[in-house]
């Protein structure tokens, strides 16, 4: 009988590799991003320790990449029309939860952002954000669509509508409070659909609305205006306004080339706001440099070229779709990031994947990788003679 | 997906843009926004005399500060600070409003350690304790005006601490520390520590042991006759080492400002900056002179007149009328009328360069600040009264130092000295930074006129003439009394009835150690007011005293008549 086996890849064991490196590094700048003047790092082991926790979420994260890496990609097909399939689910569940999540008393605000889940005791501080696991979805979901009707895709109403519609909910309800993540989506969701074969032009008709909707979001939420304007010109006002950009950009500058050292950095300790988690980039720059900067760019770039090479040599639609739609998720999450830090676009709430401190962002980026790396692997036929 | 490879290539290229063009001023920034710079006071250096011991040192004192601004409440800090200090919590406040914005503002300085600690505790709100150096004189008002005193800021005012506040002030430091946004220092900077350069010691000639016996015989003799005021120096002749520069009364550099209400005369050094007319005391100059120039010879006898004798328009009287004395016996009685005739023989041009070699009428260049040049007139406005008046001590002016310096000569073999206080001076580490080189002195008298001055006319005046109770037990002193009327100032005679009192002298006359001066103000002329009566007690007492401390060989053998450093009466 023939039984299908999937051999590791050049493409997924790098990909494995390079996130378990951007984990790690993830851990050690957490780790020195919240250190404290009052507590020696020796007695820092309470579970409350922002590190500890990172470093318990990132142990978790790692299996999660290893459970999901051993998720046949096929397990994501769609097949017929129920809703009972697990690509369905999951996009149904995240529909969910990202709507609930609005509804005030459930949803919990941080940082003036509706966008938290709590979970269990408040002493752990668990929360859980459902725009990470809409990332995930979208991805899954969008290419399973794809890939079940890769001969309806030039159809606009049987191919790219509803795969818009799909988008444009899970970027709306995210947009409603995440404007950085809606953008990512909808992008994510726009070029997986493009990749998938919908035409250009009827893509043009249909991300209309969706501009419309996000010069909407820009305009009836003041704050996402004051910092637009506050990124033209931080200079004009470095201590109000354009604080938080003038510190990153001095944290960044204060590393220079090889940095000041891991866990010398000063900006931590209370001037860069933060510092653990959107910024965390900025504090690599101060600590390890130019050099540590450009090294966990090049972590990126690596991950992303090889999840390119997963993307060409995938053996079919799905597999494709997954790769394309799970790098581009990182590597556009990991510019937009790195942007920001450096000042190079609007302050936005994303934060640096796999290395920024938070627990549902390593965790659901930790399953779409996992899936990439499994969409990596090579399908080998293997036959073996049974005993009956 | 080759676009996001482009971006992140671009983010490279970002960071180095980031840290090429805007890097300096960045880091500018940076540095400006986490560093602090403290400074670090350098700790002054110490004045201490010539055996080592401290008369000026540094401590640091706990004081109170507030920055009012942290203040919710600042009469609730006042209450809760006034409670602790024990001072009116009304007082406090109002010093608090006073204050206004500052954000360091003195509250109390110098409080114990039990109130710092409970300050510490109650933890007010802008308040805090820190510690500040000040200056501290421990042997009190000792020396005081050589000492002077040192400012709250730290500066030094008069006296060595002005005079060498360059070496005593030292070089502060700089500490550039490393904070976090709430202004914690957490480390220091690189290259961040400058130490400060701790200032120089002063080591004085002043010998305290010397100094205060000369202060205690001064106070002691304006006390028995009323005085007003009284100076002795106290000099050795060999090298002009001052070993005591006494001025009664004298103030406490601890609390300079007690001295306000008009009594700031007191921190005048007056043995250098107040100059007197000295009477007999400046006989013997002229009368060395008159040998030395061959004038008159020992043993050649003098008509005195009976104690009055008119010279052209002027009338001379003597204290005690003589019918006739010999040269040396004019200065052991001091006959006014035998240095007027001596004057006569010897004439003003050579009375002038007699002044001149004995260094009157310029300064004696003592390293001290304010010294006093004295009165002596240019040679043209000398006339015939000044002939009969100069010998006798009157128409110059003199200050105690010049006196004792020119009185070195007759005890060092004839050289004028240039008195110094400041023998040498110290880096923190004990390095030597400069060290005192006296010139060269100028020879002023032969050897042969000294021997005769020291062993037969100065030596009589304390064995058989107007200065007997200068004499000690067990060495020879030698030296002349001084009854001088004070002149009224602006001119046109005397004072009635106000006398300054003085001795100069020196022991033992084998080898001269100690030159000594002692001249009392205004004492009280129904008590006493001849030098004789009231100067050379004294300084019989400070060269017994300070010979004794100095272990200088007995000449003769007796009873032990001083008990030293003790304190005989």
């Amino acid at each position: 009988m023939t039984t299908l086996v999937f051999q590791p890849t050049r493409s997924s064991t790098t990909i494995g590799v390079v996130v378990a490196a951007l984990m790690a590094m993830g851990v050690v700048m957490v780790f020195s991003t919240t250190a404290s003047l009052e507590t020696p790092a020796a007695a820092r082991v309470a579970l409350r320790d922002p590190a500890v926790k990172q470093a318990m979420f990132t142990a978790l994260a790692l299996l999660v990449v290893l459970a999901t890496s051993m998720v046949p990609t096929e397990f994501w097909r769609l097949r017929g029309g129920s809703i009972w399939q697990p690509a369905v689910l999951l996009l149904l569940a995240s529909i969910a939860l990202c709507a609930v999540v609005l509804v005030p008393g459930v949803g919990t605000v941080r940082n003036g952002a509706r966008r938290w889940l709590s979970l269990g005791s408040s002493a752990m501080g668990l929360g859980f954000q459902p725009s990470e696991l809409a990332k995930l979805a979208v991805v899954i979901f969008l290419a399973a669509y794809g890939a079940s009707r890769a001969d309806r895709m030039r159809s606009f109403w049987r191919g790219l509508l509803p795969g818009m519609m799909i988008v444009g909910v899970l970027a709306a309800l995210v947009g409603k409070e995440d404007f950085g993540t809606a953008a990512m989506i909808g992008a994510v969701g726009v070029a997986m659909l493009l990749t998938a074969g919908a035409r250009w032009w009827q893509m043009g008709l249909c991300a209309l609305p969706g501009v419309a909707g996000m010069v909407g979001l820009v305009l009836f939420e003041p704050y996402r205006m004051q910092r637009l304007m506050s990124f033209r010109n931080i200079w004009d006002d470095p201590l109000g306004k354009g604080y938080h950009q003038v510190q990153s950009l001095m944290t960044i500058a204060s590393g220079g080339w090889w940095g000041l050292g891991l866990g010398n950095g000063v900006q931590k300790y209370g001037y860069l706001p933060e510092a653990r988690t959107d910024f965390i980039f900025a504090i690599i720059c101060e600590e390890l440099g130019l050099i540590g900067g450009a090294a966990v760019i090049g972590l990126f770039l690596v991950l992303v070229w090889q999840g390119r090479r997963a993307m060409l040599n995938a053996p079919d639609g799905l597999r494709q779709l997954i790769a394309f739609g799970a790098t581009l998720t990182i590597g556009m999450q990991a510019a937009m990031n790195i942007a920001v830090v450096t000042v190079s676009v609007p302050t936005k709430g994303i934060s640096l994947p796999l290395v920024s401190a938070g627990g549902s962002g390593v965790i659901f980026l930790g399953a779409l990788l996992g899936t990439l790396v499994s969409a990596a692997k090579r399908p080998v036929a293997v036959h073996t003679r049974g005993e009956d | 997906m080759s676009l996001l490879i482009v971006a992140l290539l671009a983010l490279v290229g970002r960071l180095v843009f980031i840290n090429t063009s805007q890097g300096a001023k960045l880091l500018a920034r940076t540095y400006e926004q986490q560093r602090s710079v403290v400074p670090l006071p350098a700790r002054r250096g110490l004045i201490v005399d010539a055996a080592g011991r401290i008369m000026a040192g540094t401590s640091l004192q706990l004081s109170v500060f507030a920055d009012p601004k942290l203040m919710p409440d600042k009469q609730e800090a006042a209450a809760d600070v006034g409670r602790i200090l024990d001072v009116p919590a009304a007082e406090l406040g109002q010093d608090l409003v006073a204050a206004g914005n500052r954000r360091f503002f003195v509250v109390r300085k110098k409080i114990s350690e039990d109130q710092a600690a409970a300050l510490k505790k109650a933890r007010v709100g802008g308040i805090g304790v820190f510690e500040e150096p000040y200056r501290t004189y421990p042997l009190g008002s000792l020396a005081s005006q050589v000492m002077g005193f040192v400012s709250s800021d730290g500066r030094g005012l008069g006296g060595i601490e002005s005079q060498c506040e360059d070496w005593l002030r030292g070089e502060a430091g700089l500490k550039t520390i490393i904070c976090d946004a709430g202004r914690r220092a957490f480390w220091l900077a690189e290259d961040g520590y400058q130490p400060p350069r701790d200032g120089y010691h002063v080591v004085l000639t002043i010998d305290a042991v010397i100094q205060a016996a000369a202060e205690r015989e001064v106070q002691a003799a304006i006390e028995k006759y009323h005085a007003e005021s009284g100076v002795a120096v106290v000099m050795d002749p060999r090298s002009g080492a001052i070993l005591a520069l006494a001025n009664v009364p004298t103030f406490d550099p601890n609390h300079f400002g007690d001295y306000a209400d008009g009594s700031q005369w007191r921190y005048r050094n007056r043995a250098i900056t107040d100059p007197i007319e000295p009477g007999s005391t400046f006989k013997p100059f002229i009368a060395a002179w008159a040998l030395a120039e061959k004038a008159t010879r020992l043993g050649e006898v003098f008509d005195c007149e009976s104690g009055a004798w008119r010279d052209g328009a002027r009338l001379l009287h003597d204290h005690h009328p003589y019918a006739s004395l010999s040269f040396e016996d004019i200065l052991a009685k001091s006959s006014n009328i035998g240095m007027a005739k001596i004057g006569k023989r010897l004439g003003n041009k050579k009375m002038q360069a007699a002044l001149k070699a004995f260094g009157f009428g310029s300064k004696s260049g003592i390293d001290l600040d304010g010294e006093a040049a004295g009165i002596v007139r240019p040679p043209h406005q000398w006339n015939s009264f000044s002939t009969t008046s100069i010998p006798m001590g009157q128409e110059v002016g003199v200050t105690p130092l010049q006196l004792a310096r020119a009185f070195c000569v007759f005890a060092n073999g004839g050289m004028l000295v240039e008195p110094f206080v400041i023998r040498a001076v110290l880096a923190s580490d004990g390095g030597v930074v400069q060290e005192h080189r006296p010139p060269a002195p100028k020879r002023a008298l032969s050897k042969s006129i000294v021997a005769t001055m020291k062993d037969t006319v100065l030596t009589g005046v304390v064995n058989h003439g107007t200065g007997t109770t200068a004499a000690l037990t067990h060495y020879q002193v030698f030296g002349k009394t001084g009854t001088a009327q004070i002149p009224k100032q602006g001119g046109g005679g005397y004072v009635p009835d106000a006398y300054v009192s003085s001795f100069i002298g020196a022991a033992p006359a084998d080898d001269p150690r100690l030159v000594v001066v002692v001249c009392i103000t205004k004492p009280k002329k129904s008590i006493g007011y001849y030098g004789g009566t009231v100067a050379a007690p004294a300084a019989r007492q400070i060269l017994a005293s300070a010979l004794a401390y100095m272990q200088v060989p007995q000449e003769r053998e007796g009873p032990t008549e001083y008990a030293g450093l003790t304190g005989g009466d």
